[in-house]
């Protein structure tokens, strides 16, 4: 029985929470989809979106993280234009993993 | 154009960096979910449904909390409100597309399918459904095989910072970043958007300053916009 596998109230929030992130899944597209040709400027922002959105959720670790941190970050630019991309990652990330680990 | 299995088969090649750093995320929170009361049918229900590890990760450190329904609810539209961006973004990128094909799609969009997407989308082989499918299914199954192992065995970490597990996220969201360092105005939007991020996240709180500093970094791309130059000519022609 579904009663016995899942807890009713926690049940209702995840179907609620995919819900909620289903409709911000389509909305984005089905919204824009009603306004095409779509003006120069509309089309440079939803360019932009990778570079724009995904540049936030590296702030916190800026703010929150000390100097070390953010040469972590300094250290995944620089390598993120010679090698990669999992290089990159896994570069500075273990670059940082050693420093706290050795010295 | 490939053959749409060649295509499947490619976008399940680049995959393959990306799932190393799925991995250890996943587990985290299997294991959160368990941690907060919750059954393994519930943390496997829920990332089948979600497939989202940020408001995954909201919503278990809030249910503890004996919130209502809606609380919560807000809290994860807000943490993933990115995805409407997102979804604009690609969306136009696969048109066009059978109905059920693009819900499908878009069902799947989380971060890493709209980098390697949208940059398949400016390469010269373009981007088709079946790259994009073959990409973001690898990734669904997965994020599911990694919760569900981090909610079976639960990962102890002491020290989280020890193994880097606190800039493990943030270094990997740069690093796609600067995959589009050749998007025009690229590195101005860059800096307008950590700048407002920063700030909305120092004197407001997250998850707003992922809102806030998206949406500035998309008007200055606007603003920075210069028109199509052959607009004209193909307007006399």
């Amino acid at each position: 029985m579904l009663s016995e596998l899942f807890d009713p109230l926690l049940l209702q929030l995840i179907i609620v929470g995919a819900l909620v992130t289903l409709i911000n899944r389509l909305a984005g597209h089905y919204i824009l989809a009603r306004f095409e040709p779509i003006n120069y400027r509309v089309e440079a922002a939803l360019e932009a979106v990778p570079v724009a959105v995904m540049t936030t959720l590296v702030m916190p670790a800026v703010v929150t993280g000390g100097w070390l941190e953010r040469l972590c970050l300094v250290i995944a630019m620089v390598l993120c234009l010679r090698v990669p991309f999992a290089a990159a990652v896994f570069g500075a990330v273990g670059a940082l993993v050693i420093y706290r680990n050795f010295v | 154009m490939n053959p749409p299995k060649a295509d499947i088969l490619e976008g399940v090649r680049v995959s393959m960096p990306f799932i190393f750093s799925v991995f250890p995320f996943g587990m985290v929170v299997g294991t959160l979910g368990v941690n907060s009361g919750a059954g393994l049918p519930d943390v496997l229900l829920q990332s089948l449904l979600f497939f989202a590890g940020a408001s995954q990760t909201v919503m278990w450190e809030l249910y503890p909390q004996g919130l209502s329904l809606w609380v919560i609810a807000v809290a994860i539209f807000a943490v993933n409100f990115r995805l409407v961006l997102y979804s604009a973004a690609i969306g136009r990128r696969l048109e066009p597309l059978t109905k059920p094909r693009m819900l499908a799609a878009l069902f799947l969009l989380q971060d890493i399918s709209l980098a390697v997407g949208i940059q398949r989308a400016d390469s010269p082989s373009g981007l088709t459904w079946h790259y994009y499918m073959g990409l973001s299914l690898m990734l669904y199954v997965t994020w599911i095989i990694s919760v569900v192992l981090g909610a079976i065995f639960g990962v102890f970490i002491s020290d989280p910072q020890l193994v880097g597990l606190d800039m493990l996220v943030p270094v990997y969201f740069l690093c796609l970043v600067m995959g589009f360092r050749a998007k025009p105005n690229a590195a101005t939007i860059f800096a307008v958007s950590a700048g407002i991020a920063a700030i909305v996240f120092v004197y407001i709180g997250s998850p707003y300053h992922i809102g806030a500093g998206g949406v500035a970094g998309m008007l200055v791309a606007a603003m920075l916009a210069t028109p199509p130059a052959n607009k004209a000519s193909n307007n006399v022609v």
